[in-house]
């Protein structure tokens, strides 16, 4: 387009409309008046940008813009790159199968999920089922149920968007679903808290144990546990139990009935 | 399951455990598809989104952008007397680069499963329902009522109908 041209200028119009694109369309008939009409609309005379003749309009010496010395650039005004506005005529984009973006999706990867396929979940896992899990499995569960999370609020905001004014059922259903995901999430938390105070408890009763070394290089070879030897100076509490759980005394000898002949029933 | 790779950027060596927050995959109308826009908490960081992206979802981002969005000072209970105005919590949103492209699945066809027209219709009837009952009621005339009561008249000027006295009293009963 030459530089003093205006993109309204009806000659422009016309060759711009009247030229034949990939798709051939016949102008609709109430703008033919626009094309009989060969006087431009305006009447005031057209003011058009002059040329710039500053070449270093921009450049800065200090920040050390601008071209190069023989630097040619790539692009030039008359072979830009045009964008495809119509979305029809764009080409189709191909997604990659194992995109990372697919957690946040449901399984069927369609964009949300049915009421009924929220519905199709099962419960917490519990605090006994847990503590059997190791470390690494409770933190793998973890995550799986974090990434259950991401994908429920996705398809939560997405639902809400495109009920529109008066909705779209499924809240009730993701309610329930993400409130099982949290159970089984405090769980986890529970069960691990729980082995931490264990191992608290075991270790401040460690320190105060003096059988026990809790500097001992196990791997290297030191034994932590030192169990000291049975002698005198070992204390004996007494307790009423011990007469009664102490192995090597005897028996103690029946009762005996102090209850008189004379006191039976006589036939 | 993928094997953890070295990551391709520099992770800190803070180890974090157990992290309890959410992050919600937005749709938005106008972005590339080489684009994606995810609402974080306010305390998440693009390095944070970055590392989590890698770790959680195998995502490599090239680029991550923050910004956030200042709620409005809105009251606390809209419709009555005594409000008390706060201001809600700032939303955080991160959209990162991505080297693949993704495009979001097709909207449903058939709403149905989510008995959107079901739930239209009760809204609807909901809405009417409330505005006789409402404190201002008597400000709308009830059209179809008033078209009720022209059709009647009509008849019985025209002979076709014979007026009855109606049971009940003035509050409206049975007609015999």
């Amino acid at each position: 387009m030459p530089p003093n041209m205006h993109c309204t200028q009806s000659s422009h119009l016309l060759t711009a409309l009247l030229t034949p694109t990939r798709t051939t369309t016949s102008p609709p008939a109430f703008l033919l008046p626009a094309f009989a009409q060969t006087s431009p609309f305006s009447s005031s005379t057209p003011c058009s940008a002059r040329k710039d003749h500053n070449r270093n309009r921009g450049v800065s010496a200090l920040r050390h813009t601008g071209l190069g010395k023989n630097q040619r650039l790539s692009v030039r005004l008359s072979n830009l790159p045009q964008p495809v506005l119509d979305p029809l005529r764009r080409s189709v984009v191909k997604v990659d199968e194992n995109h990372g973006l697919w957690g946040f999706f449901p399984k069927e990867r369609t964009r949300i999920s049915t009421p009924e396929e929220s519905n199709m979940h099962g419960r917490a896992w519990t605090v006994q089922e847990l503590r059997g899990k190791d470390w690494d499995d409770l933190h793998r569960l973890w995550w799986v149920c974090v990434r259950e999370k991401n994908r429920i609020a996705t398809t939560e905001v997405e639902r809400k968007r495109l009920g529109g004014r008066f909705g779209m059922y499924g809240d009730h259903e993701s309610g329930q679903r993400v409130a099982e995901v949290k159970g089984t999430m405090r769980c986890i938390k529970f069960v691990l808290t729980e082995r931490w105070y264990a191992w608290e408890n075991a270790r401040e009763a460690g320190m105060e144990d003096p059988e026990v070394d809790l500097y001992a290089d196990v791997e290297g070879g030191e034994r932590a546990y030192l169990p000291q030897e049975e002698g005198e100076e070992t204390l004996s509490l007494g307790s009423e139990d011990d007469a009664r759980t102490d192995p090597t005394q005897r028996l103690p000898p029946p009762v005996e009935s102090t209850v008189s002949s004379e006191a039976r029933v006589r036939v | 399951m993928a094997l953890v790779t070295k990551a391709p950027f520099r992770v800190g060596q803070k180890e974090i455990h157990l992290p309890n927050f959410t992050l919600t995959l937005l749709r938005m109308a106008n972005q590339p598809p080489t684009s994606a826009t995810f609402l974080v908490p306010l305390s998440l960081n693009k390095l944070d989104l970055r590392d989590y992206l890698y770790h959680a979802y195998n995502l490599r981002v090239l680029s991550v952008r923050s910004y956030i969005i200042q709620s409005k000072v809105a009251p606390t209970r809209p419709k009555s007397q005594a409000r008390n105005w706060n201001r809600p919590q700032a939303q955080k949103r991160m959209t990162v680069e991505m080297e693949r492209p993704f495009v979001w699945p097709d909207t449903p066809d058939d709403l149905e499963p989510w008995n959107h027209e079901t739930r239209e219709k009760t809204r609807a009837a909901q809405e009417e329902f409330q505005k006789t009952a409402s404190r201002d009621a008597d400000t709308r005339p009830d059209a179809g009522e008033r078209k009720s009561l022209r059709e009647q008249a009509k008849e019985l000027l025209e002979g076709k109908e014979r007026w009855k006295p109606v049971v009940g009293g003035s509050r409206g009963g049975r007609r015999r």
